[in-house]
Formats: structure tokens, C-alpha cells, sequence
């Protein structure tokens, strides 16, 4: 009711102000009045977003007045205007900008009129769901200056190398050599100095750690077109480079710019944001409680737990009962049934009412807490992408280097002018373009295919282990069958009697079968209970129309679940239980097999459960494991090579990451992306297949860029020692043989 | 030929000179986002900041 009566007050101060406050919440608030105090499933309570340390966490600046929302779903012009339509009807909202490509909203707050949770209200109410991001989780300003000065770079790059050209066309057609080359000269020097400067940086810190980088050749190209044309002006020659090397530098510097911003909109980190995130808890004190941060929980405070939440300690149980769903640390979907005195893991949902808990360790001491943070790692650590690319060209840039010196050293003899003119001229020509933008670019561009399909995929090594791989691990919960139960027995087939009584007895529970029943008699009618019970782990009972009914889960261990219903003591009616197999499961495992992966399935459920699917699914005794625990799992997967592991984005969260590709295919795409290379969402396990499909093209495509630089290097190599080209003309075939490559991937990619 | 004295200078002034406008666009922060502000200019409403 706090929550509610600050509202009333603020849509007063709001009212009497003169304002008018927007219709939208205005409707939602009456809502809300009749919904008394919102569900905590069905609305976010941001009131924690004000507790001084959170606040803190998240505001952008010192004085606490901004933050950035991450803000899914920004698609079309009137969420645009639906947000930035705030400022000027909130009162205390000074600022309110949308970045709609990073689903970013800005948000700048005078915050003694306007909290940070006042506002992230605000925007769940219009129906976005606001995740507030702390330092680092978006584009620092950091980034922002680099991209700027990026940018920057390039326009010089083109003003220079542009005007060059016009002044070497000048000279072409008759004009003044020596006042051109000097004009070049100068126009140069920016050029050597600022834009290429990326490049010796580049190459220095790679030489450092002894290593040859894709910027040793610009660099060298660079500085030593520089030398060579500076020396032809001081001795009155006009045999300059100034207009080719500058071009080359543009051009190079476009190629690189291009991929990083292909690489950037389709790999961007931005839209991996935790699920796990446990920011606030309810914290009892006497007989009332308040938000506190998880951070500062110490043992032996009581907290409480409501339905849906995480228990975010490891905690002893004070409620006489709880029911709680440990799937986010075995996978295991069914309820367990916990009474008091028990110690409850951190990470446990509780799935039964409110309850009571006494702290006993902390989060970030628990097991949860340090998957959460091994996960949290592993996700901060960098694309490689680039880095692998990178270490492919570098053999190709090492044989150059040194045929270019091995060169030198025979034909100084004949001439010294010449071999270094050659060996310039080579190591100008040799590219390792198809390595060093071409792979990435056909990742980036098989990334963009991919999320167009609706698949995610974090980074694009992923699709390099695809290729690899030769065994696919597959969870089964959640994976390959359905999280939620269903009954076995066609619903029409319960007589109505019996369909009214078990739907009136399991009305208020939220065990899985109740939901399950409520989905299969969704049209029955409900008669009244007296006396009903509801007694977590065995089943509800009560009295209908003076005759006992109980429905209690079935002693016996089958391969389902199941439960039976009793009139008194007498069993009337026995229930069966699956969780049904996904869309399209069967017809994608046919595939994989079909390209001679080796299919295991590793699950957390009984062997009875897991042998059922494994015989339904095509899976060998020995290719089906059961009962394992998410170490188990992840042991199972360390043992062998070239691993693809398909599980759910949480629990499965060790093992996916343990696997050479981790594909989430449930679990929600900010837990499943933290942990996993790509996450299924809503192609479902048929996006497998595609995934597959799309490795295979991409690599088709990188062998063929592989080819066509080997063929372009050795002849243009070739050519270049036997004096055929000079350093002049290399400078123009180099950028002109990357562009060919970038166009070609670019288009078979679009194919 | 003399004419080169008007046009070289003129070329350069015209080059520098756009070169110089992008510096301070992108030093504006207008390139920063390139996707919204094509859907905030069919927003009507004036009171815009």
C-alpha cells in the first residue's frame, strides 16, 4: 500500500500543479487501485531502484540525476514518441532520449521531484520493460570518443588522399610535377603522421609481445613509401607515392571501419543483460519489512520470499513449509517440498506462498553466487573473432617479411635501389585481406543472417566450432520437451464429474499439475470446497457436496508424473503427466545424426524419465545419461572434443559454457546469452539445423576468399619480385583486390 | 597557369572546409545515433527539446 499511496499522492502534486498526467497511467493507475497491490509477476516494483547504494550503482553521474534504461522492443516511430513524449506531462523529468538501435533510453531526473523507480514505473506502465545498466553495460563515453575520433580519422584520411589524387590526375595530364609533388608532400604529412597512426601503434604493440600484425604492413607501407618519396623529391624526381599510399590508407581504413561496425551492430554486448540479477530483498524486521540490497544481507537476518522470487541466500526455512523449484541449479522442473528447519540454496524459486527465511551465507558466498559470477566472466571476456583472423594472416604477413628480406639480401648485388624498391613493392601487394576482413566480415554477415532468423549469437566463433564439431550434447527439460506438464489422457475422456472435482480442489495451488489441469478442463465450472487443504509434497484435499476427496501424487516412481484421485480412500481416477516433446524436436536430431554428429543426452531427471525420452528420440542406452548434477554435466562434456552442448540458458549455464559452443534454448536471452554462444528463442531446437546450415555457407564463403587471396598473392608476389610491379601499382592493386574480397563475401552473403 | 593560384587554394579551402563541418558534427555528437532521429522527426508535437 506504500507503493499505491505514494502514487495517489504524486498524481495529486501532479493534479493540482495544473498538469495533466498522461492518460495511459492514468488508466493504469485505476487499474492498479482495483488490482490492489500489483502481482509481482505481472509488474516490476522498481522501489529498490532508490535504495542509496543501487542508486548509486546505476546513476550515470555523480549527482544521481541520470540513468540508462536498456529498453527491448524500441521497434517503430511511436515508441519513439511514446517515450520521449514523457518529458513535459512527468513532472521532474528533465530528460528523456531514446537511442532505438542500442534499445537505449537516456533518462536525466530531478530527483526531488522524480525518483529513478518513478520513472521505470512509468515506462512498465506504457508496456516496455526497463532494465536500469549500470557503468560498463552500455557504450562508455569512452567508446563514444573513440568511435568519434574514429570517425574523424576517416574524413581526414578521405580530404587528404581525395585532394592527393586530384593533384597526381593534375600531374597525369601535364601539369607542374614539382609544384604537385610538393603540394602532395604536404597534404601527406597529416596522413603519415595522424591518420596512419592507429597502424604503428598497432604494429608496435604486436612487435612488443613478438608478434606480426595485420598493421605491420601499413605501417611499413607507410612509413617507407614516405622515405622513398621524399628522398625522389629531395633529389628533384617526381617518382612519388604520396597519391597511392594515401589511397591505400583510406581505403584500408574504410574496410576496417566498415567491419567494425558491421561486427559492432550485430555482436554488440548491449543486449546481454543478466536475468540472474538479484538486486533487492525484502528484509523483516518486527512485523514489518523493507527493500534492502542483496549485497547487504548478513547472517541471521530474516527475510521474506514471495511467490516467483529467488531465495537469495543460503537460508534456513522458518515457515512451516515451502515448495520450491530448483531449476536454475538442477534443472530438475518438479517442485520439491522443503519443511521447516531445512536449508534452502541460494538460487531456489519459490514456487509455493510467501516465505519466512533466517540468512545463513550470503549470496556472493554461495555456490549460486559464484556461478553467477563465473558466468558473469566468461561473458565480459572479449570477442575473439577478430584476435583468430588476426593470428591466420599473420603467417602469410611472416612469409613475406622474410622472402621480402631474403630478397633484398640476393639481389643487392644487381642493384640496391631495385631490391628495395621489389621488396617494397611485394610487401605493399601482399594481402592478407581475405583473413583479415574477409573472414570477419563473413561472420559478421552470417551473424546478421542469423538474427534475422531470430537466432542470437553472441560471437562469431561460434560458427567456426560448429564447424568442428562432433558431438552435440542435449539437455532434456526445457530442451527438448516442454518445462510445463501435460496430461497424457485426452481431457475428453475424464468424465465431467471428475474433470469439476479435481479442477475445484486444485483451484489455488500452483503446483505444475494444477496448471496442467487448468489447461486441459479449462471450460468446467468450479463447485465449492469446505475445508480444503493444500499440503505441499502430497496433494490438496477437501470436502465437495459432503464426500472426502483427495488428490495426492502417486507413491510410485514412473517414468512421468502422475497423480490419482480418491473418494475417501478409494481410488477413483489415476492422472498422467508429460511434459510433451517441442516442435519439430525429432525431425532436427534426424538431421544432425544424418551429418554424423553423435547425439547424448545428458539430463538432471530420473532414469526412468530419461530412458522414456531417449527410446521416443532415437538416443542409445549408453548416449543417455540421467541424474546428473550441472557439474556432472559439465565433466561429461570436458571429457570429450569438439563440443556443441544444447541446454537451458540457467541451469545448464556450467556446462554450456564448458562446451566449445553453448547454445541456450530456454531459459530467457539475458541468462542464456551470458553463459551460451547463441540462444534458440523463438526458432525453438529447429534453429539448430539452421545454425548448422548457416556455418557451413559461412565457411564456404571464407574458403573461397582464402582462395582468391592465395592465388592473388602468389602471382602478384611473383610478378612483384620479377619487377613487373612496381611499388606504385601495388599500392593500387592492394586496396582494390580488399574491396573485391569485401564485395564478394558482401554479396554471396545477401544470396 | 595562373589560374592554379586561384584554384589550388579554392579546392583546398573547399575540401578543408567540409572536412572541418564533419569535425564538428561528429564532434556534435550528431553521428552518435543514426537510427532515431529519422523516427523523432515525424513527432509533431513542438515542445520537443
Amino acid at each position: 500500500m506504500r507503493l499505491i499511496g505514494s502514487k495517489i499522492l504524486r498524481y495529486a502534486i501532479q493534479i493540482t500543479a495544473g498538469r495533466r498526467p498522461p492518460l495511459a497511467s492514468l488508466s493504469q493507475f485505476a487499474a492498479d487501485m482495483n488490482a490492489n497491490l500489483p502481482s509481482p509477476s505481472s509488474l516490476v516494483d522498481f522501489s529498490f531502484l532508490d535504495s542509496p547504494s543501487i542508486r548509486k550503482k546505476y546513476a550515470v553521474d555523480e549527482a544521481e540525476t541520470k540513468i540508462c534504461f536498456y529498453i527491448g522492443g524500441i521497434r517503430c516511430e511511436k515508441c519513439v514518441r511514446k517515450l520521449e513524449g514523457l518529458v513535459g506531462t512527468i513532472q521532474g523529468l528533465r530528460r528523456l532520449r531514446v537511442e532505438m538501435g542500442k534499445n537505449l533510453a537516456h533518462v536525466e531526473v530531478d530527483p526531488s521531484t522524480l525518483s529513478f523507480s518513478d520513472i521505470a514505473d512509468v515506462i512498465e506502465r506504457l508496456g516496455f520493460h526497463p532494465i536500469p545498466l549500470g557503468a560498463g553495460e552500455y557504450a562508455s563515453e569512452n567508446q563514444t570518443r573513440e568511435d568519434r575520433s574514429r570517425l574523424i580519422r576517416l574524413a581526414v584520411a578521405a580530404t587528404c588522399a581525395g585532394n592527393i589524387m586530384t593533384f597526381a590526375f593534375a600531374t597525369y595530364l601535364g601539369g607542374d610535377a614539382q609544384l604537385f609533388s610538393w603540394l602532395s608532400f604536404v597534404l601527406y604529412l597529416p596522413v603519415v603522421t595522424y591518420v596512419a597512426w592507429p597502424f604503428y601503434q598497432g604494429a608496435w604493440a604486436a612487435l612488443r609481445q613478438k608478434r606480426i600484425s595485420i598493421d605491420l604492413p601499413m605501417a611499413v607501407a607507410s612509413l617507407a613509401g614516405f622515405g622513398l618519396s621524399v628522398g625522389a623529391l629531395l633529389r628533384g624526381s617526381f617518382d612519388v607515392y604520396f597519391d597511392s599510399l594515401s589511397g591505400f590508407l583510406f581505403l584500408i581504413l574504410v574496410a576496417r571501419w566498415l567491419q567494425q561496425r558491421m561486427q559492432k551492430k550485430y555482436l554488440d554486448a548491449g543486449e546481454l543483460r543478466e536475468g540472474l540479477r538479484l538486486e533487492r530483498v525484502r528484509l523483516v524486521q518486527g512485523s514489518t519489512w523493507s527493500w534492502v540490497p542483496v549485497e547487504s544481507l548478513v547472517p541471521q537476518q530474516e527475510i521474506s520470499v514471495f511467490s516467483n522470487e529467488t531465495i537469495p541466500a543460503d537460508a534456513k526455512l522458518l515457515s512451516s513449509s515451502a515448495q520450491v523449484s530448483l531449476a536454475w541449479l538442477t534443472g530438475e522442473s518438479k517442485a520439491k517440498t522443503y519443511l521447516k528447519g531445512a536449508h534452502l540454496p541460494a538460487g531456489a524459486k519459490v514456487i509455493s506462498k510467501q516465505i519466512a527465511l533466517v540468512v545463513e551465507t550470503p549470496l556472493a558466498q554461495t555456490n549460486f553466487g559464484s556461478l553467477m559470477r563465473e558466468v558473469q566472466k566468461f561473458s565480459l571476456s572479449e570477442n575473439r573473432a577478430i584476435a583468430e583472423s588476426d593470428s591466420w594472416a599473420q603467417w602469410l604477413l611472416g612469409y613475406v617479411f622474410l622472402i621480402a628480406g631474403v630478397f633484398v639480401a640476393l639481389y643487392w648485388q644487381v642493384s640496391p635501389e631495385e631490391a628495395v624498391r621489389r621488396a617494397f613493392a611485394l610487401i605493399v601487394l601482399a594481402c592478407p585481406c581475405a583473413m583479415a576482413f574477409g573472414t570477419p566480415l563473413a561472420l559478421a554477415l552470417s551473424l546478421k543472417r542469423a538474427n534475422q532468423l531470430g537466432l542470437m549469437v553472441r560471437d562469431a566463433n561460434v560458427f567456426e566450432a560448429i564447424k568442428k564439431a562432433r558431438t552435440v550434447f542435449l539437455d532434456k527439460t526445457g530442451t527438448l520437451t516442454e518445462t510445463e506438464l501435460s496430461l497424457v489422457e485426452a481431457p475428453d475422456k475424464v468424465p465431467a464429474a471428475i474433470q469439476k472435482i479435481v479442477l475445484s480442489l486444485e483451484n489455488l495451488s500452483v503446483h505444475p499439475m494444477a496448471f496442467a489441469f487448468r489447461s486441459a478442463f479449462s471450460n468446467q465450472t468450479l463447485v465449492a470446497v469446505r475445508d480444503h487443504q493444500e499440503v505441499a509434497g502430497i496433494g490438496v484435499s477437501g470436502f465437495i457436496e459432503n464426500q472426502f476427496y483427495q488428490l495426492r501424487a502417486s507413491s510410485l516412481e514412473c517414468a512421468g508424473t502422475s497423480c490419482v484421485l480418491l473418494q475417501g480412500s478409494e481410488p477413483i481416477w489415476t492422472f498422467n503427466f508429460t511434459s510433451s516433446y517441442r516442435v519439430g524436436c525429432l525431425s532436427v536430431l534426424t538431421s544432425l545424426r544424418a551429418r554424423g554428429l553423435r547425439l547424448i543426452l545428458l539430463s538432471g531427471d530420473s532414469p526412468a524419465a530419461v530412458a522414456l525420452a531417449a527410446k521416443d528420440l532415437g538416443f542409445s542406452d549408453v548416449d543417455a545419461h540421467s541424474n546428473l548434477t550441472p557439474q556432472e554435466k559439465a565433466s561429461v562434456i570436458q571429457s570429450q572434443t569438439h563440443t556443441v552442448m544444447v541446454g537451458d540458458g540457467i541451469n545448464d549455464s556450467l556446462a554450456l559454457q564448458k562446451a566449445d559452443v553453448g547454445i541456450a534454448a530456454s531459459g530467457g536471452v539475458e541468462a542464456a546469452l551470458k553463459s551460451a554462444g547463441v540462444y534458440l528463442g523463438e526458432t525453438g531446437v529447429q534453429g539448430l539445423e539452421l545454425l548448422f546450415k548457416l556455418s557451413d555457407q559461412a565457411y564456404s564463403l571464407i574458403r573461397q576468399n582464402l582462395l582468391l587471396s592465395v592465388v592473388y598473392n602468389v602471382v602478384g608476389g611473383t610478378l612483384a619480385l620479377l619487377g613487373y610491379i612496381n611499388p606504385f601499382v601495388a599500392a593500387v592493386l592492394m586496396p582494390i583486390s580488399s574491396g573485391f574480397i569485401l564485395l564478394s563475401t558482401w554479396l554471396r552473403s545477401r544470396a | 597557369m595562373n589560374i592554379l593560384i586561384l584554384m589550388i587554394p579554392l579546392s583546398l579551402l573547399l575540401g578543408f572546409g567540409f572536412l572541418f563541418g564533419f569535425i564538428w558534427s561528429v564532434r556534435a555528437g550528431q553521428l552518435d545515433d543514426t537510427d532515431t532521429p529519422a523516427y523523432r522527426i515525424l513527432d509533431e508535437r513542438k515542445d520537443q527539446q
